[in-house]
């Protein structure tokens, strides 16, 4: 079967339309006649072509070309075939991806709510529990800081040992005073036994003048007696005599009874110095033992008070140490007194690029040319919402999340029934 | 006091457990089934297991197996503490010979309780 080119076709067309114009032009012949003339024109070498298969050596040569035109055109129309298949394929997937665009765009649409509600309960969380432990930080941190200026306050003082130099300096004073005191009682108490030994000494020489005067009232009394004796002798004529002898012997007598008094005065007061010496003497002794024992007191009210302000010392350094210790402790989680503000704030920020980062997977999937509103399919709505439930609940653990995560799908899928467990017994024994 | 062993390989659900329980028992960890099958033979007398069942490197139900596989504690209580919801996988720790399901959250209280009863 020899079959036209495209070519040919083309040509003979042309040449058709060209024969065909004089025709229409000045003959006017109708249309119909014309056309019928150009199809013989053209058809009638072909009818002969295949009635008589006599072929001109250019006729050959058309023939071959046209053969090779014909396999060309069959393999073009093999090779649309292949295309339009090729084509149908990558509709389909276009199609497939449209779909599961769709879907990844519904999940991000309903996701983005959820991711919302988990970043708010995380805040909310995070501000119930680290607002008030910041408080209490924040509490103990400026009582620290009061404690260490009152203790400051004392800070020269003890460490110049101030109060102790003047404690020890009193001490010292207090204990010379002692010493003075010691000394002084003892010789205020050998001045008055020297006075008293004094007074002794004049009491006894009392005592020998008294004995002199007994002497002599003896040797009166004597005389008194022999001048009786001579009186009598000398009988009238002594009469005179004799009276003088008796007032002598009476003065005698007076004289023994003075002296009887100042012997009985003198041995009152020897008593007396006795007595005062004995008191002395033994006062003095209870005087020394209680300023010794005073003194030793004192000694060791000294030595309490030394122990005491090195204690004191101690401590006070101690005291500054931990101070300083909590100071810096205070200093190293100071940070946890902004911890709410920071995170919250950082919290903030993650949900709005998670907010922007599924909206513009929202906003990419709505200039697609076939794209379809979010909520078009309450089936696909619901099927996503059930996959994001899904993979979501595996990875939270509190009930306070998974409350937000519920209250995220009820605001992008409110009619989708999911059970996340929140209400139903967790336990199960076996 | 008895000695309860917790295997998840979220530090902080180990630390929430171990707050709901150390009133009453003293409480040893482990982060992986791996890490906890090394530290039995020098835990001492373990009374009780708490194993979740997502974990990396040996997963619960795979511990699970291989604890029931130790002769002192073939009879141990195990309970999986997980927030796994999957019936085929409370079916599979049955099955293994675990004597509890609990699905994450659980009440401290609760937990407590469960754990004071099942204690050997």
């Amino acid at each position: 079967m020899h079959k036209i080119s495209k070519y040919q076709g083309l040509i003979i067309s042309a040449a058709s339309a060209v024969l065909c114009m004089p025709f229409i032009l000045i003959l006017k012949l109708p249309l119909s006649i014309t056309a019928a003339a150009v199809f013989i024109i053209i058809t009638g070498p072909q009818v002969y072509f295949l009635l008589f298969g006599k072929k001109t050596k250019n006729t050959q040569q058309q023939e071959i070309s046209t053969d090779t035109a014909s396999v060309e055109l069959t393999k073009s129309m093999e090779r649309i075939s292949s295309l339009e298949a090729e084509l149908a394929q990558y509709k389909n997937r276009e199609e497939t991806a449209c779909a599961e665009f769709f879907v990844m765009a519904l999940k991000a649409y309903i996701f983005s709510p959820v991711l919302s509600e988990l970043c708010d309960s995380i805040s909310h969380n995070l501000s119930s529990t680290t607002e008030p432990l910041s408080e209490e930080l924040l509490k103990i941190k400026n009582n620290i800081a009061s404690f260490l200026s009152g203790v400051r306050k004392y800070d020269d003082e003890v460490k110049n040992h101030r109060m102790l130099q003047k404690v020890s300096e009193e001490s010292d004073m207090l204990q010379s005073d002692m010493t003075t005191l010691d000394s002084n009682v003892r010789d205020v108490f050998s001045a008055i036994g020297a006075k008293v030994a004094q007074l002794k000494t004049v009491n006894d020489k009392i005592g020998e003048v008294a004995q002199n005067i007994t002497e002599v009232s003896d040797k009166i009394r004597i005389l008194s007696f022999n001048a009786s004796i001579e009186a009598a002798r000398a009988g009238k004529a002594g009469s005179g005599f004799r009276v003088i002898a008796t007032e002598i012997k009476n003065l005698s007598a007076n004289t023994d009874s003075h002296l009887e008094l100042i012997w009985k005065t003198l041995k009152e007061t020897q008593d007396i110095f006795e007595s005062i010496k004995s008191g002395m003497d033994q006062n003095s002794e209870s005087i020394y033992s209680v300023l010794s024992s005073r003194k030793e007191g004192l000694s060791s009210f000294i030595n309490v008070m030394h122990h005491y302000f090195d204690d004191f010392d101690h401590l006070y350094t101690s005291v500054n140490d931990i101070i300083s210790s909590l100071s810096t402790s205070m200093d190293t989680i100071s940070p946890v007194v902004q911890l709410h503000e920071i995170t919250s704030q950082e919290i903030g920020n993650m949900k709005l690029v998670i907010e922007d980062f599924t909206g513009s997977v929202c906003d990419v999937y709505r200039t697609q040319p076939n794209s379809k509103p979010m909520e078009s399919s309450a089936s696909k709505t619901d099927a996503a919402a059930k996959d994001i439930a899904k993979t979501v609940r595996k990875r939270l653990t509190t009930e306070r999340e998974l409350k937000a995560m519920e209250r995220g799908l009820a605001k992008k899928a409110p009619h989708t029934k999911i059970d996340l467990g929140i209400n139903t017994s967790s336990i199960e024994l076996f | 006091m008895k000695k309860i062993m917790i295997v998840d390989d979220s530090s902080t659900i180990r630390n929430v457990i171990k707050n709901a329980l150390v009133s009453e028992f003293e409480v040893c960890e482990a982060d992986d089934g791996v890490n906890a099958l090394n530290a039995i033979p020098s835990a001492g007398n373990i009374a009780l297991f708490l194993l979740d069942v997502n974990m990396p490197n040996m997963d619960g139900l795979t511990l699970l197996e291989n604890i029931r596989k130790l002769p002192d504690h073939a009879k141990t209580p195990v309970i999986m503490l997980t927030t796994e919801t999957k019936d085929e996988f409370r079916s599979q720790a049955k099955n293994a010979g675990a004597n509890g399901w609990i699905v994450k959250p659980c009440e401290a209280d609760k937990l407590l309780d469960v754990v004071k009863r099942l204690a050997v």
